[in-house]
């Protein structure tokens, strides 16, 4: 899962996404309004963790573009203000959320897998296609009852698979989702993801639930 | 003092301490010169006394003077009988002799210096002996002495000075050349421009030295930036004229479906390149800053190379070459799968793009004494001596013509990958008959 976090204090912006990669999640971040719109631009997020009171562009005029754009990211805003007005003019002006600070990093994950889960349609952070269960808070996944060891990319590449699952995904969008902008994208690291994923969970296993879709992408999805 | 040269504070302080030291000099050796004229003027003079006391006998009830020398020594002597009439001796001239006699005791009249000494002569009777010593004769060599230190003295300060100046405005000469050289690479940005003191071992010398080592450095890293910022212009323009001629094409006229389809892929494609050059870049840019950031973790290794290889198979397949594999299994070690990825697929790729038609391509991987051995050989073109040391720069590629897919990124995003695991890489390669590269990789990094 990728995360655009906009937040100008620079400190609690790198304990932001020191947090969240601990957590697995693939982070950008930014220090201010107009980076913020120059990121969301160039790529997708699954979700935003947006300052109100940004430099250059405030979080009112970023969202304003994301929505205008029929973007529907999930918003968190994170506000020092504590009035009902600007809470009502967040969630009003589009925003999915909110979390005012000072406030507790268990908090700020468990809204954002909140959010997340949210926009997938997802009940739970338990994902389950066919036989195979992914625990997306315990990271763990099992197939047919046994439990399967997979590397943290792997992982992040499956969850985002089953996340969308029935959907077809490629190659590019499955990259910008997985990785930050440290990711080199146009390569064949997402089929050799895809390749290391099939060796686990589908070999040996039936149905085969990772499926190539010629010329579009991949899809996990249990019919064929 | 601040505004002043470091030469004239210099030679400023060296003058005012010289001088200060003279003057303490000069006014010890007057004191302490005086003070032993006194005391040499007066050992004279009791010995002179003394000595003529000696002489002097009787003889017949006579007073025997033959033995008494009545000037010696700057003292003039005169023997009186007790009432004090001048019996024998001399008198300096001018001196006008006044003064009762004391026995043993010294005297100062005008320029004079006396000293009496009251004996009896064995057959004659009682006598005085006076020695007379003048004051300023003995003072007059004295003084001439300081004279002439007066005059000496600040001599030597000055020549102290001026050859203190000299040496220090020739020992700062080297400044002023560096600052030259400085300006003028501020001034014009030339940094061919060298300070070029020649060899010498004092401080300057050193200094200008490592300026100079400094400056080649410099313009080494400049012209590599230049060639650099060419390059990646280079590399952008290719796809960006692609993408222009393109649109200009498919905006032309009307079109069928396929057409602009046809159109907007080829425009994809050469996006996707661009966006993978960036990241490239991007990564490198960080390397180089020591930013990029390793996600490690352990992760099976031999999985992870079987599995690029057999992604691999199909673009060697491709090319009519062969791939093998040689991985020996289980091989687990800490690092960051991505980049680990990524280094494989680009040596490969590497392989692929300069093997030849029905050759092979070998990926071998092997664990001992906790570093992991891996050769990538392939029996392509080969590379000569001359481009063998430079395959790791950005952009260098070997042969243009084969590598238009490629940047030339491949093998510097190599290195900087197994580098920042711990690792080493290195090649060897012969023209005509394959190129074997082999890296290794401590199975926990340090």
């Amino acid at each position: 899962m990728r995360i655009l976090v906009a937040e100008d204090e620079a400190r609690l912006n790198e304990l932001i996404v020191k947090r969240l990669r601990l957590e697995h999640y693939s982070v950008d971040a930014c220090l201010n309004g107009l980076d913020a719109l120059d990121y969301l631009a160039c790529a997708e997020y699954d979700a935003i963790i947006l300052d109100i009171m940004l430099p250059g562009a405030d979080g009112f005029q970023v969202l304003r573009t994301l929505r205008g754009r029929q973007d529907r990211t999930p918003v968190l805003f994170l506000t020092a203000r504590d009035g009902i007005d600007d809470r009502v003019a967040g969630l009003d002006a589009g925003a999915d959320d909110y979390l005012v600070k000072p406030f507790s990093f268990e908090e700020l994950l468990a809204r954002l897998r909140a959010l997340i889960r949210r926009q997938s349609a997802q009940v739970s952070n338990v994902i389950t296609v066919a036989d195979l269960v992914i625990d997306c808070d315990a990271r763990t996944v099992s197939r047919g009852g046994r439990s399967v060891s997979l590397s943290s990319k792997e992982f992040s590449v499956l969850e985002y698979l089953a996340r969308n699952s029935g959907r077809v995904l490629s190659r590019d969008k499955i990259g910008l989702h997985v990785w930050n902008y440290d990711y080199e994208g146009g390569s064949n690291v997402v089929d050799v993801y895809i390749r290391c994923l099939r060796r686990k969970l589908d070999d040996g296993f039936s149905p085969k639930l990772i499926h190539t879709v010629r010329g579009a992408g991949y899809v996990l999805r249990s019919e064929p | 003092m601040k505004r002043w040269s470091i030469k004239l504070r210099v030679t400023l302080w060296f003058t005012l301490f010289m001088s200060l030291l003279v003057a303490l000099a000069l006014g010890l050796l007057f004191v302490m010169g005086r003070s032993m004229v006194f005391q040499t003027l007066q050992e004279d003079l009791i010995r002179a006394v003394t000595d003529a006391a000696g002489e002097l006998n009787s003889r017949d009830g006579l007073l025997d003077v033959s033995g008494l020398d009545p000037f010696s020594d700057g003292v003039y002597l005169t023997v009186y009988d007790a009432e004090g009439h001048p019996l024998y001796g001399k008198m300096p001239y001018g001196y006008a002799d006044r003064l009762a006699f004391q026995h043993q005791g010294f005297q100062t009249s005008e320029q004079w210096y006396l000293y009496d000494l009251s004996l009896t002569v064995a057959g004659y009777g009682p006598v005085w002996i006076r020695g007379v010593i003048s004051w300023s004769a003995l003072e007059g060599t004295f003084s001439s002495l300081y004279r002439l230190a007066l005059v000496v003295f600040p001599l030597l300060v000055l020549l102290a000075a001026l050859g203190g100046y000299l040496i220090v405005r020739a020992a700062f000469h080297p400044i002023r050349q560096i600052t030259g050289t400085a300006e003028r690479i501020g001034s014009g940005s030339d940094l061919t421009q060298r300070i070029g003191l020649g060899p010498g071992r004092d401080e300057l010398h050193r200094l200008a030295a490592v300026f100079d080592h400094m400056l080649d450095r410099l313009q080494a890293a400049f012209q590599r930036e230049q060639q650099f910022t060419s390059d990646v212009s280079h590399e952008l323009r290719t796809p960006v004229s692609v993408i222009l001629s393109q649109c200009e094409y498919a905006l032309e006229r009307e079109q069928t479906p396929e057409e602009y389809r046809e159109a907007l892929s080829a425009v994809y494609d050469q996006a996707r390149g661009m966006s993978g050059l960036i990241s490239q870049l991007l990564t490198l840019a960080r390397a180089d800053q020591g930013r990029a950031k390793l996600q490690l973790e352990r992760l099976n290794f031999s999985e992870l190379a079987q599995s690029v290889a057999e992604q691999m198979q199909e673009q060697a397949a491709a090319a009519s070459i062969t791939l093998e594999t040689d991985i020996q299994p289980g091989i687990v070690l800490c690092g960051d799968e991505t980049l680990l990825m990524r280094m494989l697929i680009n040596l490969l790729d590497n392989g692929i793009r300069y093997g030849r038609q029905g050759g092979h391509l070998r990926l071998a991987l092997s664990a001992a004494g906790g570093v992991v051995t891996g050769t990538v050989s392939d029996d392509g073109i080969g590379m000569t001596a001359q481009q063998l040391p430079h395959i790791w720069e950005r952009f260098y590629q070997a042969d243009p013509a084969r590598g238009a897919s490629g940047a030339g990124l491949g093998l510097a995003m190599v290195r900087f990958i197994v580098q920042a695991h711990g690792g080493e890489i290195s090649v060897r390669s012969i023209s005509g008959a394959g190129t074997v590269f082999t890296f290794s990789l401590p199975l926990e990094k340090k």
